[in-house]
């Protein structure tokens, strides 16, 4: 009789896990790093495209910068912040940080799975 | 049903909902209107209101296109709504009275498509170079 034997063995699982383990950090961090940069460049584009005259160089207005390993801030800033290109409601709200929020955000979790499979399938 | 490509209908239909909302018996501006026919502003006719809610209505980004019901739309709008008023109180009343006809309530446009207003974001009313205030509250929806 013909007899087929396995011989399971989780060691190599094991093995990329502890490998994960220790990749997963930085390169989440140089992920969000990457789309808060990106996403200061998308929220600049909005914002010379939606200024009137007199916001012309708002847009210079916005910054980015990481505030911890994983998590970073898009957004003008400044001593006018908010308020750079005078308050009235006459030209309504801005929507300038929601439109990149609804580009960067679908875009940001797209990279994180990518970055994810790649962890544990790496090339494919 | 064809995919709704142009933001007027869900404005119409938006400001229809917040113009019974807020409007009084005592003074007939006190409506909502679309931003570029706030009487008095720009080359509109009439006197600026008191009292009012301007609304715009933007197409958004959003690949998604949800609904409350589970469904999904084909096209994402954002709705935002300016509440605009001569005292903080006045302005945050308009946004209340928005928010409240809108969010969570089901509405159609005059072509039949059916759209819900999640709540987005709120800025609290504050004071202007034109000694008004003014506060916004955004929604999103998918027709």
């Amino acid at each position: 009789m013909t007899t087929i034997r396995f011989v399971h063995d989780i060691g190599d699982l094991v093995s990329d896990l502890e490998t994960i383990a220790g990749q997963v950090r930085p390169r989440a961090a140089a992920l969000v790093a990457r789309k808060v940069n990106h996403g200061r460049e998308v929220a600049r584009g909005i914002a010379r495209e939606a200024s009137g005259p007199h916001g012309t160089n708002y847009y210079k207005r916005i910054t980015s910068e990481m505030t911890g390993d994983l998590q970073g801030e898009i957004g003008p800033t400044g001593e006018v912040e908010g308020r750079a290109v005078g308050a009235g409601w006459r030209h309504g709200e801005n929507t300038d940080m929601a439109r990149t929020a609804d580009i960067i955000g679908p875009s940001l979790a797209a990279d994180a799975g990518d970055m994810a499979a790649d962890l544990f399938w790496p090339g494919t | 049903m064809t995919p709704l490509l142009d933001a007027r209908p869900v404005a119409k239909a938006v400001l229809a909902v917040v113009s019974i909302a807020i409007a009084t018996s005592e003074d007939p501006t006190q409506l909502a209107y679309d931003r570029s026919q706030v009487p008095g502003t720009g080359r509109n006719d009439g006197d600026l209101p008191t009292l009012f809610a301007q609304v715009d209505v933007e197409r958004r980004f959003d690949e998604s296109a949800n609904r409350d019901d589970g469904t999904s739309g084909s096209t994402s709008w954002r709705v935002i709504v300016g509440g605009v008023g001569l005292t903080w109180r006045e302005a945050s009343w308009v946004l209340a009275e928005a928010t409240a006809a809108l969010e969570d309530v089901w509405h159609t446009t005059d072509d039949g498509h059916q759209f819900n207003c999640r709540f987005e974001t709120y800025r609290a009313p504050d004071d202007q170079d034109d000694g008004r205030y003014y506060g916004a509250v955004t929604f999103t929806c998918a027709t």
